[in-house]
């Protein structure tokens, strides 16, 4: 078992953008820009970019089904780090996902940001099914982690 | 953030994974192949529970049984568990995405101020 770190259960992503540090935060943290690129044919219900707050949002499926998403901020420290929770907004929905969001500064304006998405470990094997679709895959996702972790 | 509408099979597995005690029987076979009896050993569970349980990752394909009437060995399958960790990956190939959209985007911002 590991304690103390998130490696078995985290996936980083990272990508070098031509932009200043200001300007890429920025694309992440405000409303006008997240809506132009963050998710594509999502319809905002509720934004309110401060710790604590809500971005919920809604996006329908191939299938045509609408799935309703929501990002609770934790933390917004302008221009460095920004984190928050991915989940969901329906009843009897799994835990969220954390998200850690760092933009740092490169050679010639540019900026790297690098986003880490840590599930969690314990699964709560009641909601595991109940909610379907990508949720419900994220709750076993929690499980399959916590499985491998044991390996 | 889009997301991947998993089949069938995925959710077979993520169902036979919710389960700790399922998993730790998997993580067992992972040592090896062992008897129903030996799995059952951690657990303060019965012998029916255990059977149960095991016909769970057995339809989820997680496992193989032999064909020994009696003691019929139960073997890990890893197929599944690399469909998992193929939808794992997807959640990167979506941000991979995103990062896209992102740098398409920053840079129509940045052409705009000059």
């Amino acid at each position: 078992m590991m304690a103390n770190t998130t490696a078995d259960r985290e996936i980083v992503v990272t990508r070098k953008f031509d932009a200043p540090r200001e300007t890429v935060f920025a694309a992440f943290t405000e409303r006008e820009h997240v809506e132009k690129w963050w998710v594509p044919n999502s319809t905002t219900h509720e934004w309110d970019a401060k710790p604590g707050g809500l971005w919920r949002y809604s996006m329908p499926n191939p299938d045509g089904a609408v799935y309703p998403f929501k990002v609770k901020f934790i933390e917004i420290a302008k221009p460095t780090r920004l984190v928050y929770d991915y989940g969901t907004d329906a009843e009897n929905a799994p835990g969220p996902v954390r998200t850690n969001v760092t933009f740092e500064e490169e050679e010639n304006g540019k900026t790297r940001v690098t986003l880490q998405l840590v599930f969690a470990t314990v699964a709560d094997r009641e909601q595991a099914m109940q909610y379907g679709g990508a949720a419900g895959a994220q709750q076993a996702l929690k499980a399959l982690a916590d499985y491998l972790a044991t390996l | 953030m889009t997301i991947q509408t998993e089949n069938d099979t995925l959710s077979l597995t993520f169902a036979a994974l919710a389960d700790p005690t399922r998993r730790a029987m998997l993580a067992r076979l992972a040592q090896g192949p062992a008897t129903v009896k030996e799995l059952a050993e951690p657990f303060k569970i019965s012998m029916p529970a255990i059977s149960k349980h095991l016909k769970v990752l057995e339809h989820a394909g997680l496992i193989e049984r032999g064909r020994e009437a009696q003691w019929r060995p139960a073997q890990l399958q890893a197929a599944p568990l690399k469909d998992v960790s193929q939808w794992l990956e997807s959640y990167r190939e979506n941000w991979e995405e995103n990062f896209d959209r992102l740098d398409e985007y920053l840079r129509k911002i940045q052409k705009e101020k000059e």
